[in-house]
Formats: C-alpha cells, sequence, structure tokens
C-alpha cells in the first residue's frame, strides 16, 4: 500500500470512528437520514381499535357491539374485510396513496390493564414485568444527539424522552419557553466537586441553547391551512411550523387525549377522531407545500385497546391489543399488518397481540432515523418492512 | 455546639426544613441532642382525616358506590394530596412526616379508592418510625396494597405472583437475591390474603393454600407471616433497605462501609426504624462537607420547602396540583410500584427552568400558566378556563432574622446565601444593584439552579 493510500484509508477509518457509533455507517445514506423527522402522536386513554379499523364482514363483531358497532355502510370501506371509522377521512385517502401503514393487535406479552402502567410501558419500551425509568426516544438522544432533537408539545416532558444521560425540550408555548429560559444567564460561580451542582449547570446551559435554538426557528414561516381550533390543534400547527421553517429537530411528541371511552363512546370517538383527522390532513398539505412531506413519518398508538363486548353504557372497558398507523410520504410497503382481530379467539374477553409494539420502535429508529434499535430496545426485534420496498 | 449549617442539613434531610428564625437556640445543642429532639417532637402527630372513613359505617360498599368512588376519585385523591401537602408544611412532627413520604414512595401505592389510600397513608405514619417488620406486615395487609398489587386475584388453585415478587424485589431484597422459586412458594404463602367486603383486610381460608412450601430452603406451611420472618432473617434485606436509605438522606452514591454499618445497626436493633437513623443523623459521615447539597430536592419537598420558610400560597388548589405534575412529582400517584426514581431523575430541562422560576411564578410575573398533560379521562373532564399561578411568598420573618449589623441589601444577600444554601464552596454571582427590596435578593437566591440542591 502507497503511503497516500495509507493515510487516506486511516482519515476515513478514524472519521467513521468519530461518528456516534450507534449511527449506521453507511455513509451515503447518513445526509438523507439527517433530514428524516418522526412525529409520534399518543392517543392517551386507550383508544378502541375495533371502532377504528372495523371488521365489516365479521359477524362476531356485530355480535359484540350490538349498540356501537359501526356498520359497513357507514365506514369507509378499505377492502372486503375492512373498513375505517367514517371520521378518518384524511387516512382514507392516504390509504388509497399508499401512504399508511395500518398495524392491528399491537402489544406486549402479559398486557397491563391500567392506563399509567401500561403507557409506561409503551413509552419506556420495557417488557411489562419490568420497570424502567427512561424513555425510547430519550435513549435514542443518549447515542448522540442534543436536547432540541426531541421535542414534546407539553408543559412537561413524558417518560418516552427522558434518557439515562440525556433528555428532550418539552415546550408548550414558545414564548413562555422562551421567557422563562431568560433565566439561564444567572448562575452561581466556583468549582464544585458535587455530581449534581454540574448536571444543574449543564442542564441549565442546554435548556436556554435548545430553547433559544427552537425560538429562532419559530415564526419563520406561518402556516395558512386549517387546523382544528383546539390543543391538539394547535400542537400539530406548532409541528408543523417547525418543521415548514427547516428545524433540525428529529422527533416531535405530541398527546391526543380521552380515548377512555368507559361510556358514550361513539360521540367521544367521532370528536377525536374529527379532530385527529383534521389535524392530520392539514400538517400534510402544509408539508406538501414546502417538499418536506416525503420526510415525514407519523406514529399513532394508545396504550392498549378496549375490550371486545361492549358495557351496558355504549362504552367499552379497558382492553389489551390495539391499532397503530404509521403514515408519511415516504412509506414504501403500505397496507395492511398484523391481520384482522381474531374475535373468535379471545382470552378472557380480550385481543392477543400479534405485533410486539417494540417491533414498530425497531422499524422507526434503524430503517428511519438510522438509529441503531438493538441498544435502545435492549433487544434486536424483527423490523416491520414500511420503509423498504417489497 | 453545632455549627448553623449542619442544623440546616439535618432538617432538611431528616425534615422539610426550619426557618433560620429558629437556628439559634439550637446552636448550643449537640447532635445527639438535636436528634433527640426531632424524636421527641414526632411523638405527638394527627393522622390525615380528609375523607370520612365510610368502611366504619359497616355497610355494603360493593356495586355501584365503588362506582361512584372510583368516578370521583380523582378529584378526591388530588384534595387528599393538598391536605397532606399542608400537613407537611405545618406538622411539627416533621421527622414522622419525612418517613411517612418516604414509605409512600418505598410502597408506592396507586389506586382509585381515596379513602383506602387515605388508611395507607395513616398506617405509614403511624409506622413509619416503628418497626420494619410490623411495617411489612401491616402493608400485606393494606387493602390498597392487596388490590394495586392483585392479591385479591392470589388463590390456591391460581396463585398471582405480583405482590410476592414486589415484596422481594422492591421492598426488601432487590433483584438477584432470590429466585423464581422463592417467588412461587411465597406467593403461595400469600393466598386468600384479600380485602373483605366491608373494605378491611380479611384472610380467605378457603383460599388459602395451606400444603408445603420451601422458602429460602426452609420448608414449613408456610403464611405470609413467616415469608416475612424469613425474608428479615436474610442479612441483604437490612443491606438493601440500608442502601436506599442511603440514597434518599445522604448521598445518591452509596459508601458501602457505611451501608454495612447501617445494616449491622437495623439488624441488631430487630428492624426497628428509630436506632437507624439516629445512627445515621448523628454520624460525623452524614455531616462531611461533601454530603451537603449532595441532593437534589424533589418536587414536593421543594414546593414544602417553599411553604415551610416563605408561607407560600397559590390562588387555586388546583394550581398546586398542576406544580406538582409540571415538577414531576404528583402525591398519591407515583409512576408506577417502583415509585420515582429520584435524584437526576427529576430535572429535565423544562422541569429547571419551572424550578428556576418559581418565585416569579408565584408573584404572579406575565400571566403564567401551565396546562394538565392529557389525561385519559380529559374528555370528562371540560375545564379548560384558563387559571394563571398567583400566590403569596412572605420574606419578612427571614428578614427579621437577620443580625441587625447586616444593613445593606448587598451584604443582606450575601448573609441569606449562605442561609439558604447547605453546601459550601459555591460563590454567589455578583450582586445586582437593581434588587432594591429585600424579596429581590432572596428570590435571586431561590432561583439559583443550586437552590435545588440540599
Amino acid at each position: 500500500m502507497k503511503r497516500r493510500d495509507f493515510i487516506k484509508t486511516s482519515a476515513l477509518a478514524s472519521g467513521a470512528l468519530l461518528l456516534p457509533d450507534i449511527l449506521r455507517a453507511s455513509a451515503n445514506n447518513l445526509l438523507a437520514v439527517e433530514d428524516k423527522i418522526l412525529i409520534v402522536i399518543q392517543w392517551s386513554g386507550g383508544n378502541d381499535g375495533l371502532n377504528t379499523v372495523i371488521p365489516i364482514k365479521n359477524d362476531l363483531y356485530y355480535q359484540y357491539r350490538q349498540k356501537i358497532g359501526i356498520r359497513a355502510s357507514d365506514a369507509l370501506v378499505l377492502n372486503t374485510d375492512m373498513g375505517l371509522h367514517p371520521k378518518l377521512l384524511a387516512l382514507r385517502e392516504m390509504f388509497d396513496q399508499g401512504e399508511l401503514a395500518i398495524l392491528q393487535n399491537v402489544g406486549y406479552p402479559e398486557p397491563d390493564r391500567s392506563h399509567f402502567r401500561s403507557m409506561d410501558i409503551w413509552q419506556s419500551a420495557s417488557a411489562s414485568d419490568v420497570y424502567w425509568s427512561d424513555g425510547w426516544i430519550g435513549r435514542m438522544l443518549d447515542a448522540g444527539f442534543l436536547p432540541q432533537d426531541a421535542l414534546e408539545i407539553d408543559d412537561s416532558l413524558s417518560l418516552a424522552l427522558k434518557g439515562k444521560n440525556k433528555k428532550g425540550l418539552a415546550i408548550r408555548d414558545i414564548q413562555q419557553a422562551h421567557q422563562l429560559a431568560a433565566i439561564g444567564n444567572h448562575m452561581c460561580d466556583g468549582a464544585h466537586d458535587h455530581d449534581n451542582v454540574s448536571y444543574l449547570r449543564t442542564t441549565l446551559r442546554e435548556a436556554t441553547s435548545g430553547i433559544d435554538y427552537i425560538y429562532s426557528q419559530s415564526n419563520k414561516k406561518t402556516s395558512t391551512a386549517a387546523y382544528p381550533l383546539t390543543e391538539f390543534g394547535r400542537q400539530m400547527k406548532s409541528t408543523s411550523e417547525l418543521i415548514m421553517s427547516g428545524c433540525k429537530t428529529r422527533v416531535y411528541y405530541l398527546t391526543l387525549g380521552g380515548f377512555d371511552t368507559h361510556a358514550g363512546q361513539p360521540g367521544t370517538q367521532n370528536r377525536l377522531f374529527q379532530e385527529y383527522s383534521q389535524a392530520i390532513g392539514a400538517l400534510k398539505s402544509d408539508l406538501k407545500k414546502e417538499n418536506r412531506w416525503k420526510d415525514v413519518a407519523i406514529l399513532t398508538f394508545s396504550e392498549f385497546g378496549r375490550r371486545v363486548k361492549e358495557n351496558a353504557g355504549r362504552g367499552t372497558d379497558h382492553g389489551t391489543a390495539g391499532v397503530s398507523f404509521v403514515m408519511g410520504g415516504s412509506i414504501k410497503t403500505p397496507g395492511l399488518y398484523g391481520g384482522m382481530p381474531k374475535l373468535d379467539q379471545l382470552v378472557d374477553g380480550d385481543l392477543v397481540h400479534e405485533i410486539d409494539f417494540r417491533r414498530m420502535y425497531a422499524t422507526l429508529l434503524d430503517d428511519w432515523m438510522g438509529v441503531s434499535s438493538a441498544k435502545i430496545l435492549s433487544d434486536n426485534f424483527l423490523r416491520i418492512p414500511l420503509f423498504v420496498s417489497k | 455546639m453545632t455549627k448553623t449549617q449542619d442544623i440546616h442539613h439535618l432538617y432538611s434531610r431528616a425534615g422539610f426544613g426550619l426557618h433560620p428564625q429558629y437556628w439559634q437556640n439550637r446552636e448550643a445543642l449537640s447532635a445527639e441532642q438535636l436528634v433527640d429532639q426531632l424524636f421527641e417532637d414526632s411523638k405527638k402527630f394527627t393522622s390525615l382525616q380528609r375523607f370520612e372513613d365510610i368502611r366504619e359505617r359497616k355497610e355494603d360498599v360493593g356495586g355501584l358506590k365503588i362506582l361512584k368512588m372510583i368516578l370521583k376519585s380523582r378529584k378526591d385523591l388530588q384534595e387528599l394530596n393538598l391536605s397532606w401537602l399542608d400537613h407537611m408544611s405545618t406538622t411539627g412532627a416533621q421527622l414522622r412526616e419525612k418517613m411517612t413520604f418516604f414509605w409512600h414512595n418505598h410502597f408506592a401505592t396507586q389506586v382509585p379508592f381515596p379513602v383506602l389510600m387515605q388508611a395507607q397513608n395513616n398506617m405509614l405514619r403511624t409506622h413509619a418510625l416503628g418497626n420494619f417488620k410490623t411495617l411489612l406486615e401491616q402493608i400485606a395487609m393494606d387493602p390498597a396494597m392487596i388490590i394495586y398489587l392483585n392479591n385479591q386475584q392470589n388463590k390456591k388453585n391460581a396463585p398471582n405472583e405480583n405482590f410476592a415478587r414486589e415484596l422481594m424485589e422492591l421492598f426488601t431484597m432487590g433483584r438477584g437475591n432470590y429466585t423464581e422459586q422463592d417467588i412461587k412458594e411465597s406467593a403461595r404463602a400469600f393466598t386468600g390474603w384479600h380485602v373483605g367486603k366491608d373494605g378491611y383486610f380479611k384472610f380467605e381460608e378457603k383460599q388459602h393454600d395451606y400444603g408445603q412450601k420451601t422458602f429460602f430452603g426452609q420448608t414449613g406451611n408456610w403464611n405470609g407471616q413467616d415469608i416475612i420472618r424469613i425474608i428479615l432473617e436474610q442479612p441483604t434485606t437490612a443491606v438493601f433497605i440500608s442502601k436506599k436509605l442511603y440514597r434518599h438522606f445522604i448521598h445518591p452514591n452509596v459508601d458501602q462501609t457505611f451501608v454495612n454499618e447501617m445494616a449491622q445497626v437495623f439488624r441488631v436493633n430487630n428492624y426497628e426504624i428509630e436506632p437507624l437513623l439516629k445512627f445515621i443523623f448523628t454520624s460525623k459521615h452524614f455531616y462531611r462537607n461533601d454530603k451537603k447539597g449532595s441532593l437534589i430536592k424533589s418536587p414536593v419537598e421543594l414546593i414544602v420547602s417553599y411553604k415551610r420558610l416563605f408561607g407560600l400560597r397559590l390562588n387555586k388548589p388546583e394550581n398546586m396540583i398542576k406544580l406538582q405534575r409540571g415538577l414531576g412529582q404528583l402525591l398519591f400517584f407515583p409512576p408506577n410500584v417502583a415509585g420515582w426514581p429520584g435524584n437526576q431523575a427529576w430535572i429535565d430541562s423544562t422541569s429547571l427552568l419551572l424550578r428556576m422560576n418559581l418565585p416569579f411564578i408565584f408573584l404572579g410575573r406575565d400571566n403564567f400558566d401551565l396546562k394538565e398533560k392529557e389525561l385519559p379521562e380529559s374528555a370528562l373532564i371540560k375545564n379548560k378556563e384558563k387559571k394563571p399561578f398567583l400566590g403569596t411568598l412572605h420574606f419578612e420573618p427571614m428578614q427579621k432574622s437577620i443580625p441587625a449589623n447586616i444593613q445593606s441589601r448587598e451584604e443582606q444577600y450575601q448573609y441569606v446565601f449562605g442561609l439558604l444554601m447547605s453546601h459550601t464552596d459555591l460563590v454567589a454571582p455578583p450582586y445586582d444593584a437593581r434588587w432594591t427590596k429585600f424579596s429581590d435578593v432572596v428570590t435571586a437566591i431561590l432561583s439559583l439552579p443550586e437552590y435545588q440542591l440540599h
């Protein structure tokens, strides 16, 4: 080997070593990957999957859901066996355009029916018999990102965005956050050997620079699309405007609450799905205009599905496996995953999961964000081929 | 003679803080005398009485009544939360209250039955400084715990291991110190430890497995009490509890030698909690410089210290709930059975900025508001009215406690900085001439990142 070649190779090698180990080394997709954005929408309260994606040909469904079952003629028919909830208009459009993956029977072994515990399991990506105090997106940050790379549009930070060393930002009102961050130049002096003193000072520096960054990116572009005039609508609008402005944040985390439909489910679900669908539609039209829709994947999930049999109050109680959606402008293999709900094979009146939710995370981390999932999820979960051509 | 910084340190850790106006008359006391005083002050105490214990009416509490209870439980638990917060801020029995708070986190429970949560809280308070074995027996018979960890479903023919597992993993020994077989055998011993129709503990004989069990190599017809006895025979249990106390009361990083000494004290004294705490709080180790200011105040400790030192009051009770949630710790709502992870987990960018801005928020700056996280039932709670924070803080008592020769604002600033920071080696940021009022210099100190430590 000539000396020059040797220098070249070793320089390349050391350059590769400088990359965070977890970023995939294939340099040619590295640049593209940096533009990829993930939006996570959490449906809080436990959404009823069976009335979201309706098994319109299944008699058992209509037997279990005599009062609240959605008729085939009302559903947005996707194929001979299933239809979407009538309010999910934007999703049907995406389905037709090959931009939507519907994942049914998503859950985890030994399901927990408590909202809080099950949400913890989803956010930490743990098994249901262990307690992790950090979240999957936070652990992604640990692999070499900045706090502002993961932004929750809220007043407090969810477990999902808390890593072991790094934590994301939570901002609901950018003006208010900017005002709070102004305090950051106020600091004690002096060396100090307490770990916690330096931890606080570092966190403060990261907070002020992160918020300053987000603030500098806000209001550069304004959306004119019609978002619902609700808290969630505002969250989606902020997200859209930041992406339109070229903000480098990689993950946005949003919550739409109210899915705990023990009573009067049809009215509540109608209202929530209308709000959700309208916001999704507005965000898509915003991002298409800026040619950024191709860079966005949206994951929607809920902490559990609901009981198959309706209750006496036109509602449903806490259940197990549910429906998740992954959508965006770069879905390569859209369609249906996880099969139809097996209403004839219930366990204690509940559905059995077919897709472990951590497989979705692994897919989004590896194939979309370009971050190796094995360490983040402490296991190798089989990926779902959403972003690779069949 | 005890240094003022030591007094501050002791009261901040073993209690919820002592106003500087009371420091002087304690300087003559030794550490032993101060700690004796803390125990003396904790002898007399009152329990939480927010709700009538409807179980005492001896009525059937089944069916519809339970449903109604559950539906308004969040609101009721928030009221219970507020009354406990007030209790922490006013009680003279500070050490007992601090330990009740410790056990609330250690035996983390969350069920939608406010009466049962109140009863558990009062049980923890009663035994907070008593005997750890009694405490374990009480928690194993505690209706809220039985419901929370599914011991209600633990039956002879279908054992449920949830409580048995957490009893060893989280309450006494920690992972790696027992086998899966030990869990199975322990679960069998706790079969039939249920809640009766009257809402109290009931031993359901028919559901109890009277067969032979082998637990930690000992074979017999063991019941739950036997399991607790055998757990406490294992040396690792005293070490596990000592470590947890160390992290909560001394330093986030455990000193193994000192922990071993603590465990020895605990076992020699038959798991009495008082001698162990006395050992900690009178030790030289506890008062070492590197221990002072090494812990991050939990949100509840921070709020209670505001109440104790500055008489914090907020305009709306629900803002006190929002505040706890925003800071990451809501009493009676632990994240899971493992409790709050604590220390650095309290701090992220958002919560740190919120903490640092608190004095200004309390004083009503800028129409500040916090949104409640979207909750499962937020569709049911239609309360979107904006309720900006507004509160009151009283600085006069602190101002009065300053020696008369310290007159200028700048001197006062340096003096109060010394009062409020329990850790040494810190130099206050430069005095700002715009701080014309006494309240300005105090709020400047309260808004430092370092004030989050104690």
